[in-house]
């Protein structure tokens, strides 16, 4: 399984959708995910991918800024090729 | 104040009707610990909820919000809600309360961060630790699960937890506080951590709970939940609520003794107090549901404040623990007893104490021994003696209109 397809399915795990139905397409907003989903989705991929999503407003933000699952997809590969 | 709903699930089953129902047969759902390795433990059997399975009650992001015992809760409180009829999406919620106790609140939780944090060393702690771990947890999912706007608070008094959050509840009844109270308790704490604790304590059976019985070992730990929904006789007929039970007295002591050794007096006080609230005669009890946790302290200083109590008449009262069957539910255990005070009361039938070997000295009673009683039975009183000397008694009648 590749960095996308995990983190599609940890998104999809923390909403109401099924793994699958989740793209880099799908729409977060279409996910309902609250700010605490976003919170418990940050630290499953912090736990998953042994990165770290620092606590400052930046990357808050720009986490909470994000629009598709694929954006998320793309800020953690960004972060798991820092981390190596 | 009357019972119009009910709903539990414990190690005797997943909703009130098969409760009810291995109550009266005389099923023991004490068992071998499956929840965690218990290589580590001397004490290796509690009362766990079989087979549970979060994901076939809850969707799989809700469930990640919800303790164990709040899970337990909510589920509950659905069931009894939904047996009562009610639905709190009108002008009613407002006007409904729930008032809920717990031990020891999200243990599973603080149980599993613990494990992270210092036998892992994790550096980071899963971000819903803290609201999962709150007391008031159970109170809040069930007040957003069902609608509920009313006052909402958890009471804490270790074993009696929910006997106190079923008095205050008749008594917001009784003031016209609320038209409606959810009302109960919740527990789940068999863990590691939880049952190193217990055995530290030394009063744990290695075997089986055998209430008021010779060679009795101590207690069992059960897990669980149970709801009641209370409201006045006048609210439940005007809407044509069926009736389950009468809520006629309660009754609330402090030992202000001991931490862990109870006292006869502040039992017996409690006792007088919920006949009192009840304007009831000893005379006029028909049959106890006994704190009985098995330990040697506590049924002997149960059983000597009820001989104090009903005298020469308290070998003849039945006396049963229905700890026996479902384990220690410590903060759920009043409400799951309230629950089978009222099986009692609606089948006209002692439940009984298992796994009795014979008398004890120190416990002359009739504790309906091995199997379920038919007899009559119009009053019943429910006890519980917390930990650190609190104690709350509950005394429930028969109902004329009860199914």
């Amino acid at each position: 399984m590749n960095t996308s397809e995990i983190v599609l399915g940890i998104i999809a795990n923390h909403t109401k959708a099924n793994v699958g139905q989740v793209t880099p397409a799908t729409t977060l907003s279409s996910l309902a995910i609250d700010s605490l989903g976003m919170v418990e989705l940050i630290f499953a991929l912090e736990d998953r991918f042994d990165i770290e999503i620092p606590e400052s407003t930046s990357m808050t933000d720009r986490f909470a800024s994000f629009r598709t699952a694929g954006d998320v997809v793309r800020a953690v590969d960004e972060l798991v090729l820092r981390h190596t | 104040v009357v019972v119009t709903g009910v709903g539990c699930l414990s190690s005797l089953g997943r909703d009130y009707p098969a409760f009810s129902r291995r109550l009266l047969s005389g099923r023991c759902g004490i068992g071998p610990i499956t929840l965690f390795d218990t290589s580590r433990c001397s004490i290796r059997i509690a009362a766990e909820v079989p087979a549970y399975d979060e994901r076939d009650h809850f969707e799989k992001d809700d469930a990640a919000r919800l303790d164990r015992f709040a899970q337990f809760a909510v589920l509950s409180a659905r069931e009894a809600a939904s047996s009562a009829g009610l639905s709190f999406r009108g002008p009613l919620a407002e006007r409904t309360a729930i008032v809920y106790g717990t031990g020891v609140g999200g243990h599973t939780t603080l149980d599993f961060s613990y494990q992270k944090l210092y036998g892992q060393n994790a550096s980071r702690l899963h971000p819903l630790t803290v609201p999962k771990l709150m007391f008031s947890s159970a109170v809040s999912h069930i007040s957003i699960d069902l609608g509920i706007k009313g006052p909402v608070f958890a009471t804490a008094s270790a074993c009696a937890s929910s006997g106190h959050a079923m008095a205050m509840s008749a008594l917001m009844i009784r003031s016209g506080l609320a038209d409606v109270v959810v009302t109960g308790g919740a527990e789940a704490c068999i863990t590691l951590g939880t049952m190193k604790g217990w055995e530290g304590l030394r009063v744990m059976a290695h075997d089986t709970c055998r209430p008021f019985s010779r060679d009795r070992g101590g207690m069992v730990i059960g897990e669980g939940a149970a709801t009641i929904v209370l409201e006045s006789l006048e609210h439940a007929r005007a809407r044509g609520a069926g009736i389950h039970a009468e809520l006629v007295g309660i009754g609330m002591s402090a030992d202000a003794h001991h931490l862990v050794m109870p006292s006869r007096d502040g039992a017996e006080r409690a006792m007088r107090a919920a006949l009192a609230d009840a304007d009831l005669s000893p005379a006029s009890v028909d049959y106890i549901n006994a704190h009985g946790t098995g330990t040697q302290q506590n049924d002997s200083v149960e059983a000597g404040a009820i001989q104090r109590i009903f005298g020469d008449r308290a070998q003849g009262i039945p006396v049963s623990s229905s700890k026996s069957q479902f384990g220690h539910l410590l903060g759920g255990a009043a409400a799951l007893e309230a629950l089978a005070v009222i099986t009692a009361l609606n089948s006209q039938t002692a439940p009984p104490t298992l796994n009795y070997l014979g008398p004890s000295l120190d416990c002359e009673l009739d504790c309906v021994p091995h199997e379920a009683r038919p007899m009559t039975i119009d009053v019943a009183l429910s006890n519980s003696f917390a930990f650190g000397g609190l104690n709350a008694v509950l005394a429930f009648r028969r109902h004329e209109d009860a199914a």
